[in-house]
């Protein structure tokens, strides 16, 4: 009777609504809202609305004034806006993810060497001039240049632990020394070639947001759709893992062939949203851990919740930017805003999640 | 336990310890024959007796004419090459033993010794010097204030650990939230920037072992030394703090005071290299790795052997760097990267032991 009633308590408590996500989600919309009146020439509120009304109804602009409006909301503000959610939210559930398998506070999607990876891809593809599947134009030529070498240090980890059991940490560290070796090309490479490419690929390091057009808005939602549906699916897996290798044995699972393939959807997801907007830094670590502070590090909520909290700070970030200084990149404002946040909730919150 | 027992277990315990101190002797060895290698290396092409020649001379007390040849070699043998050789051994000692000490203390695998925003406020530091041109004391050089500005993410995680609730992850969190904060004001500055002093800035970032003068290199010495003979006196602690905070708590040692030392001890050694040197990453965070993985996690053993290799290997890699190109255009971090990687993947996959 007694363990019915503890089940019992523990369903309510589980079950009870978890108001924070809510606010979270909405916060996202509200800032959707309001940043797609924001730019650098000054378009109101409603007038914002009226145009997009009038675009989805097809009615064309009559004069200079209102297409130019149009073209700067609907080309430029809207699709940004959605690649900062989607930016956001990927690079969040990969870092929530991969913390818990690994079992590493310090785990995010970057340790897996993907940013590194994609890096040397692009910087192939500006200083060399190389592309690895011929035929594309020039920018489409890098896209797919860091994509696929973004992939490489993960298909080495895939490889080696084929051979051998690898323990999570040796995991993160197989993929931190291949980042070590994609580094050291990059350097020796930007060391050789003269400043003005060196400051092209450093614009590229930083990240932004700013340049996304409607045409990668599918990839991104598509990387989206793939790592929240297919964490969500594993979501039980995952936590289990969580608690230890050997409790997951036991009950049935086998924890390095669910590491590999949560590896791998994270990896991929995040090589999607690295080709576009180069690294977006901060995101993927600090995100989850906030989500952690709120709704703690099961799964089911957290996945959600990283992601919210993630798209959230993007967005947040991103719409700073256009109203306060049109050129700095996303993931500088977003330290500058977002990290004495995170200080202060790690140092308020009494709750010990690690 | 019946004494046959009793010994024989004391004997392979012996034999391991003997074996680990032949590791580390192995070490030094190699670092002691990298030295005298190294000697011969560099731009200028001197024969291998006339370096010797130089450096007997010089200890003997033989005065060289001045701008005759033996002048000349004396100026490159003795104000030159053996600086940087020195310079990238204490680097190299200093970035290994911190590392060590970081993953330790922190019981983290990703630490490293710039985990603690070290490198990020330094790097803040060039960045403002170069790029506004003020410097915060009126004729000093950039180093120092590099070194100071490296300090000032610890001091805030000193001042604040009170309120830390006692957490190690927090304690690096937090870290890594001032890195990205002071990596974010370093980028506002560079932004605005032309690519020439974004290009400065970049080649001190990757970091080198050249310009680095007898008094410098005096004050780096003095701080690695104290600082590894410190942590190398706490690795008893340190050992029984991987049992738990609670555990070791209950064995007599303030946790807490015994980390916050480490941390300030790190941050002063790394403080000094990195300002000089730039940042060189890899050597704090890999090579004690490597060392983990040959003679395991005992603190006792893992700093003086890590300090060894470490020195070692960033002696090594930066021979390389000196060997493919006297211009000093390959940095010594991309060399220690490519040779180190694959080094690490391969002890890796021999390797049966479970570290982590």
């Amino acid at each position: 009777m007694k363990i019915d009633d503890k089940i019992e308590a523990y369903k309510k408590k589980n079950n009870e609504p978890k108001p924070f996500i809510g606010v979270a989600i909405l916060a996202t919309i509200l800032v959707f809202i309001l940043s797609l009146s924001a730019s650098e020439i000054n378009i109101g509120f409603f007038e914002a609305f009226r145009i997009i009304y009038d675009h989805i109804l097809g009615i064309e602009p009559t004069n200079y004034h209102d297409m130019i409006r149009d073209r700067i909301i609907v080309e430029q503000n809207i699709p940004r806006a959605l690649g900062a959610i989607c930016a956001g939210s990927v690079l969040a559930i990969g870092g929530a993810v991969l913390q818990n398998l690994i079992r590493n506070p310090l785990a995010d999607p970057y340790t897996l060497g993907i940013s590194s990876g994609a890096l040397f891809g692009m910087v192939v593809a500006i200083v060399l001039g190389v592309s690895i599947i011929p035929f594309l134009d020039q920018m489409d030529g890098r896209i797919v240049n860091a994509f696929l070498f973004a992939l490489i240090p993960t298909a080495i980890i895939v490889f080696l632990s084929t051979f051998k059991k690898v323990s999570p940490t040796m995991m993160i560290l197989i993929g931190i020394a291949v980042m070590y070796i994609f580094n050291a090309f990059n350097t020796i490479i930007r060391y050789t070639t003269d400043d003005e490419t060196i400051s092209q690929i450093y614009q590229w390091t930083i990240g932004s947001v700013s340049g996304l057009s409607w045409g990668s808005i599918p990839k991104l939602t598509f990387a989206l759709i793939m790592i929240y549906v297919s964490m969500y699916l594993i979501r039980n897996e995952i936590d289990i893992v969580a608690q230890g290798d050997h409790n997951a044995i036991t009950l049935g699972i086998n924890p390095n062939r669910l590491r590999i393939i949560a590896l791998v959807i994270v990896s991929l997801a995040t090589a999607i949203i690295v080709c576009y907007t180069g690294t977006i830094g901060f995101v993927g670590l600090v995100a989850p851990h906030i989500a952690r502070r709120y709704f703690g590090s099961k799964c089911r909520l957290l996945i959600p919740g990283s992601a919210a909290i993630g798209a959230l700070m993007v967005l947040i970030s991103d719409y700073l930017i256009r109203i306060i200084a049109p050129n700095l990149p996303v993931g500088v404002v977003l330290a500058l805003v977002c990290s004495p946040i995170f200080i202060v909730i790690l140092v308020r919150m009494k709750k010990n999640v690690w | 336990m019946d004494d046959e027992k009793f010994e024989r277990m004391k004997a392979e315990y012996n034999s391991h310890v003997i074996r680990k101190i032949g590791f580390i002797i192995l070490c030094i060895a190699f670092m002691v024959v990298m030295i005298a290698v190294s000697v011969n290396i560099g731009g200028y092409d001197l024969s291998f007796i006339e370096v010797y020649n130089t450096i007997i001379n010089h200890i003997i007390g033989v005065v060289p004419e001045e701008y005759s040849k033996e002048w000349y070699d004396y100026q490159i043998v003795w104000n030159n090459r053996l600086p940087r050789i020195l310079f990238a051994i204490l680097s190299g000692v200093g970035l290994a033993v911190s590392g060590a000490t970081m993953q330790s203390v922190m019981k983290n695998p990703l630490a490293e010794p710039y985990t603690t925003g070290v490198s990020a406020g330094a790097c803040f530091g060039v960045a403002i010097s170069m790029v506004i041109g003020v410097s915060i004391l009126p004729s000093l050089n950039m180093g120092l204030e590099a070194f100071i500005l490296a300090l000032i993410p610890v001091c805030i995680i000193i001042i604040m650990s009170p309120k830390l609730n006692n957490s190690v992850a927090t304690i690096i969190l937090i870290g890594t939230a001032l890195t990205y904060m002071f990596n974010a004001f370093s980028t506002l500055l560079l932004v605005t920037t032309d690519s020439e002093t974004l290009a400065a800035i970049y080649k001190w970032q990757v970091g080198s072992f050249t310009n680095i003068s007898w008094d410098r290199l005096t004050t780096i010495a003095i701080f690695v030394i104290i600082g590894t003979i410190v942590i190398e006196f706490l690795s008893h602690k340190l050992n029984i703090m991987t049992l738990g905070d609670n555990a070791a708590q209950s064995l007599g040692i303030n946790v807490r005071r015994i980390r916050i030392l480490c941390l300030l001890v790190m941050a002063l050694m790394v403080a000094c290299i990195v300002s000089y040197a730039g940042i060189i990453g890899f050597v704090g965070l890999i090579c004690p790795h490597i060392i983990r993985l040959i003679i395991g996690s005992d603190n006792r053993f893992l700093i003086p052997a890590a300090s060894a290799f470490g020195a070692a290997f960033l002696l090594f890699a930066d021979s390389c760097a000196k060997w493919l190109s006297s211009l000093d255009m390959v940095p010594v971090g991309a060399i220690c990267g490519l040779i180190g990687a694959p080094l690490f993947l391969f002890i890796l996959m021999r390797n049966r032991r479970e570290i982590w």
